[in-house]
């Protein structure tokens, strides 16, 4: 029964994310008009499955037994009446920042829902500090490496194809290259990180895949009519269906990285109540991800179409090669973290991405005030929601 | 999560309204050759001068568009005070063309001018007319250039670009010079408020052309920097 519940504020939690989070994560290919809304949400019900079954344990264990010290987590009773504290109150909190218009992160409020709980259970030395600054150092990186390398990937995007006398020309030699690296890259982390294989064994699988989907997107790519476009117009219109390619990927690693801000306290009160406690070396089980990625994916398909809209209609002036830097540097920021195992809010690194973008010459921002609003939003939410958690838990505890 | 990536990014590009504002600019101009033939055939010009009014009102709006945008815009391609110095030379030849299509309205000769006068005074309108269409093809470069990420090769075109609008505008100023010595000359055949409105209408025309000619110029810079 007390699973049962878990389990269903849990999905709720997953339906939440799938539902808003999705959006924001794709808002730029949904904007620069590479998928429809429509297309956007097949993807995220598909790619954040996958992404969140394949990748998702890292993140699983971080928030389980990460941040509250195991040997605090014994009783199931108070266990369970964590779990639940951090769930309710990070999402209490984030109703609250919503309808205050803050753009307040799910990670950052479930990490910090945690931390109440443990707070509110055994006091701060409950509290596993150095994973929490780590996780903290990632919050303040993640934005930094997504804009280094949109910085960098729009950089080698000017100087390779935009700059270059035949824009068009440097784009179809560069097209196989570029697929070439985004499979690489996610073959490898999966392999290396997921599957645990030798690196070796890992690199040839990676390189052999990578390749052949790198032949397989030349000869696809070879469909684009050049007729009455300039070479411009074609670069933007092969970076366009690049989108496609790039917002899977967005898609897959917010799976990968989100699905524990829905399932860590779940899997909290599994392994309570399946092995008595959480000090025992036991992973995640695949059907616990498979439910966190089914309640995104259920998000995604039932609410996810109108929210993706309206972002859509929001960001009209991104144009396809700029909207693929974001992508691909958000997507890897944040996959890489996920194989890290650290808990990091994939907006935050869609932002710092287009600030990359924008520092290098690539593209027109507006407001600041949106960078000083996530700031502050940034320094509120964990003590908010840790507050609101430990209230919820002590609340619990007399009911349960 | 709010959904707020919207509002990091303009909800028209500013560079593109720069462009609809120089290609209202561009139909102005399209009036002026029209105007001014059918002012020497006396025949009437309000309808055409309206039409330039209402184009003035539209670019006016545009303005405050572009203005609005850009005071809340950070990470631009370039100094935010280029783009609006450009967007004020922009709105100079607008309101110049719009001066001489009311200028158009408000007198009438009392006798035909003679053929040679009116024959430079016609190539003149046809000159700005092409200095203004060079600017728009110019602000156009300019969305080209921030599209390729300012390109040495699209900045090399910029520049033949401005080349060719900065020697039509030295013809235009010739034609000008030559356009006024020969309506001085007439100072015994024509009327001396005939001289003072001819001579009126010429400096609009040459100051549209010269605000074309200074649009170009501070692209190039931009391309340049």
């Amino acid at each position: 029964m007390l699973l049962l519940v878990a389990f269903i504020v849990g999905f709720m939690m997953a339906f939440s994310i799938g539902a808003n989070d999705v959006a924001n994560s794709m808002s730029t290919a949904v904007g620069s008009r590479a998928i429809t809304p429509r297309q956007a949400v097949m993807i995220a019900a598909i790619l954040e499955f996958l992404g969140a079954l394949m990748f998702g344990s890292h993140v699983v264990t971080t928030i389980t037994k990460g941040i509250v010290k195991v040997e605090f987590m014994n009783d199931p009773r108070e266990v369970l009446a964590g779990a639940l504290a951090a769930l309710v109150g990070s999402s209490m909190w984030i109703l609250i920042a919503t309808v205050w218009g803050m753009p307040v992160s799910t990670t950052h409020s479930i990490v910090g829902g945690m931390v109440g709980f443990g707070i509110a259970n055994a006091g701060l030395h409950a509290i596993n500090w150095n994973r929490m600054a780590s996780i903290v150092i990632s919050w303040v990186l993640s934005p930094v490496v997504g804009w280094l390398l949109a910085y960098t990937v729009f950089k080698i995007i000017s100087y390779a194809i935009l700059r270059k006398f035949h824009p068009a020309v440097a784009m179809k030699r560069s097209i196989p290259l570029i697929i070439f690296t985004t499979f690489f890259i996610v073959c490898l982390l999966f392999a290396l990180k997921t599957v645990k294989a030798q690196f070796d064994r890992a690199l040839g699988w990676s390189l052999l895949i990578a390749a052949a989907a790198s032949v397989l997107g030349s000869i696809l790519f070879r469909s684009i009519r050049t007729s009455g476009l300039d070479e411009y117009e074609y670069v933007e219109a092969v970076f366009k269906r690049l989108q496609i390619m790039t917002s899977c990927y967005v898609s897959f690693s917010h799976g990968a990285n989100d699905v524990a801000n829905a399932i860590g306290p779940v899997a909290l009160v599994y392994w309570i109540i399946s092995h008595g406690n959480v000090a025992q070396k036991v992973g995640v089980p695949v059907w616990l991800l498979a439910l966190g990625g089914l309640g995104i994916s259920t998000g995604a398909l039932l609410l996810g179409a109108r929210v993706m809209k309206t972002v859509g209609e929001e960001i009209t002036q991104l144009n396809n090669s700029r909207g693929f830097c974001i992508d691909f540097s958000t997507a890897s920021t944040v996959l890489f973290a996920s194989v890290l195992g650290l808990p990091i809010s994939t907006t935050h690194v869609v932002v710092g991405s287009v600030v990359g973008v924008g520092t290098a010459r690539g593209m027109e921002l507006v407001n600041v005030g949106v960078l000083k609003n996530i700031l502050i939003s940034w320094f509120a939410t964990v003590p908010v929601s840790a507050l609101v958690s430990a209230g919820f838990y002590l609340l619990m505890l007399q009911f349960i | 999560m709010t959904r707020f990536l919207g509002k990091l990014f303009p909800q028209e590009s500013p560079l593109k309204l720069l462009y609809e504002h120089a290609r209202l600019v561009e139909k102005s101009a399209e009036q002026i050759p029209v105007a001014l033939g059918k002012f020497l055939r006396h025949e009437p010009v309000e309808d055409l001068a309206q039409l330039v009014d209402k184009l003035e009102d539209e670019a006016d709006e545009m303005k405050v568009r572009i203005r609005e945008v850009y005071s809340k815009l950070k990470f631009v391609y370039f100094d935010r005070v280029d783009l609006l110095l450009i967007l004020h030379d922009q709105d100079a030849v607008i309101d110049a063309v719009d001066d001489f299509l009311k200028m158009l309205c408000i007198y009438k000769f009392d006798k035909p001018l003679p053929k040679e006068l009116t024959d430079m005074l016609l190539e003149l309108a046809e000159r700005v007319q092409d200095a203004i269409k060079f600017m728009v093809e110019s602000v156009h470069e300019l969305l080209k250039l921030v599209e390729s990420s300012f390109s040495p090769v699209v900045v090399g075109e910029e520049n033949a670009l401005t080349q060719k609008v900065e020697s039509d505008e030295s013809g235009t100023d010739r034609l000008s010079l030559a356009l006024a010595k020969k309506i001085f000359s007439l100072k015994n055949v024509l009327h001396p408020v005939d001289i003072m409105y001819l001579e009126k209408l010429t400096r609009l025309l040459t100051r549209a052309a010269d605000h074309a000619e200074n649009v170009a110029e501070k692209v190039r810079m931009i391309a340049k920097s």
